[in-house]
């Protein structure tokens, strides 16, 4: 009995050297060119420990110039010729952005806007900084494979518009959007993907007049039918009259052209594209499941696009991809004084515990060793505020093992069950903060979560497996 | 002890007093690149949470520790809790501390602590 005893000792011991070495040294493994090839994950780090991409949404201060002559007329600049006013020409500069425009509430918009579409979009990692006097916006991103999405999304002017085919002009706009989704729908053979557009009640009475207007004429039906059978009938003759026909029918119809965000998805009919009061817009109908991603990808876009509004000013966009952000030496200065404080905790330990604090000082380490590897298995990005989450639960640790001596110095029987107890009761209300920040969508605010969550669990786990076994025999023997 | 308690409150709230009147006077030292719209930004981000869970907490204290008299558990809680971050916040204007990313680990880091501090202060007494 003794001697199992004995080598269940060392092996705990080994054990957790072992896990010590992985995770500190890491676990390396040769490929077939010699190369060390590491077989633990590499910890996800957040944006402020790598490079990031800052995108500078600054408002556009150019104006436009129009050069009339001296009837009034706008002149066409024509290179080698001087427009001056004492040629006889008038010039007119007009600001691209109108001074009254150019207003904090304006920029809070833009940046409201910003902050909804990366939400949208969730981008759990970005920094807005706004200059309330210039209106300049500078959003930090990570510079990862989803960089170049995420400024398109930035970039990219929302709206919705339906235009009169014929005049061009706009009778129907995004003004009374209530709110864009993507929808699908699952056929036998096929699914189809389609942004569904809600709008006001403002929005759906003039939505239900327009209807009545852009719609499919008796005259152009048999117009229509005429084409088809005259195609048909030229499609033996190899005349061009079907051409000719078209033409002419082109002219008597009454559509509109659909424009979401900037780009021309069709002409049609109105009743057409409108589904019990809403505009449903196909983006496309697939068994493939590539296209149909493909198509929920588009769909999406521009529903957060759509979600998020248009911009009231025109915006300059530029980006630059900087090195980390953080301060290294201001990290190395709180990690030299954060270790400081454990080494003076563990010296106390030591002094007052004599051997088993020493022991516990081992498990410690053990303790942030596994911490560490159970978070880069896990995949959760360490942020700063999750080294401060790593920082609690070593914290919590020296607590749990200080309540375990402290007990073991009182009793014999139950002490670890009485730790447990004890601890529990003194660290409950940190398991809610833990359960409640892991749900953030902010990967900052998560990642205390996380850490903090899996710090607790690790505590329970941990101490159960390893130091147990040991306290309890040295307790049994003292 | 208790003296000791004493003299160690008495400090605590001067250097609230002083943190809050330099606080008023010259406002937080931020660091290039880091800004008070980013600042207020992220508190608010965390604000959710923090009230979400401080609202638990604080339940939980009142259930667990009623005998202890809800008034004086949810007045020493709050006052814990708030005095606490008001007095790291007094530190880091007193210090003329700048203010960048890691602003938010400390915060967090004295509101999981005083949480603690609370907890196990209650526990004792039960």
């Amino acid at each position: 009995m003794k001697k199992y005893k004995k080598t269940l000792t060392v092996i705990i011991i080994l054990v957790v050297a072992f896990l010590m070495f992985a995770s500190f040294f890491g676990v390396y493994k040769k490929n077939k060119n010699g190369d060390n090839v590491s077989l633990l994950p590499d910890f996800k780090l957040g944006m402020e420990f790598e490079k990031t991409r800052v995108i500078t949404v600054a408002v556009n201060q150019e104006s436009t110039r129009t050069v009339y002559d001296a009837e009034g007329n706008v002149v066409e600049e024509e290179e080698g010729v001087e427009y001056t006013e004492e040629n006889g020409y008038k010039i007119e500069e007009t600001p691209i952005n109108d001074a009254s425009l150019k207003n904090l509430n304006n920029y809070n918009i833009e940046k409201k806007i910003i902050e909804k579409r990366l939400k949208d979009n969730k981008v759990s990692q970005y920094s807005i900084d706004m200059n309330e006097i210039t209106g300049k916006i500078k959003v930090e991103i990570p510079e990862d494979d989803r960089a170049d999405e995420i400024q398109n999304l930035i970039q990219s002017s929302g709206g919705f518009m339906l235009l009169d085919s014929s005049t061009f002009e706009v009778v129907f706009s995004d003004d009374y959007l209530k709110k864009a989704e993507v929808m699908y729908s699952q056929g036998d053979i096929e699914t189809g993907v389609f942004l569904q557009l809600k709008f006001n009640d403002e929005g759906t009475k003039k939505l239900q007049e327009l209807s009545k207007i852009y719609v499919e004429t008796e005259e152009d039906k048999q117009e229509n039918e005429v084409n088809n059978e005259t195609e048909a009938v030229n499609e033996t003759d190899g005349t061009e009259t079907a051409n000719e026909n078209q033409e002419e029918e082109t002219s008597n119809e009454k559509t509109v052209w659909v424009i979401v965000n900037g780009a021309l998805l069709g002409t049609t009919h109105l009743p057409d594209i409108m589904y019990d009061e809403k505009i449903m817009l196909t983006y496309g109908v697939s068994s493939d499941r590539e296209e149909l991603e493909e198509a929920m990808e588009n769909a999406n876009e521009a529903a957060i696009l759509l979600n998020s509004g248009s911009a009231p000013l025109v915006y300059e966009y530029s980006n630059e991809t900087v090195e980390s952000s953080i301060d290294e030496g201001l990290v190395v200065l709180y990690v030299i004084g954060i270790g400081l404080v454990f080494v003076l905790a563990y010296i106390y330990l030591v002094i007052k515990f004599k051997a088993k604090g020493f022991i516990t000082v081992y498990f410690e380490i053990g303790y942030l060793a596994v911490l560490l590897l159970i978070l880069r298995l896990t995949n959760v990005t360490l942020t700063m505020e999750g080294m401060a989450g790593i920082v609690i639960s070593m914290v919590l640790e020296y607590i749990f093992s200080y309540i375990v001596l402290d007990n073991m110095k009182k009793d014999v029987d139950g002490m670890y069950k009485k730790a447990n107890l004890e601890f529990f009761l003194y660290t409950l209300p940190i398991y809610v903060i833990a359960v409640v920040f892991t749900f953030a969508m902010r990967a900052n605010i998560s990642s205390f979560g996380m850490t903090l969550f899996w710090g607790i669990i690790l505590i329970y786990i941990y101490n159960f497996i390893f130091p147990k076994f040991i306290f309890e025999n040295l307790n049994r023997r003292s | 002890m208790k003296t000791f308690k004493k003299i160690l409150m008495i400090l605590c709230i001067l250097i609230i007093i002083v943190g809050m009147y330099m606080l008023g006077a010259k406002g937080l030292h931020y660091k290039q690149g880091y800004s008070k719209n980013m600042l207020i930004d992220t508190a608010k981000q965390y604000t959710v949470f923090a009230v979400m869970s401080t609202s638990i907490i604080l339940i939980y204290f009142v259930i667990r520790y009623n005998k202890q008299g809800i008034i004086k558990v949810l007045a020493t809680s709050i006052l814990g809790i708030l005095g606490a971050m008001i007095l790291v916040l007094a530190v880091l204007a007193i210090s003329r501390m700048e203010v960048s990313r890691f602003f938010f680990p400390i915060m967090l880091t004295t509101y999981v602590s005083s949480i603690i501090v609370l907890s196990a202060s209650f526990e004792e007494k039960t």
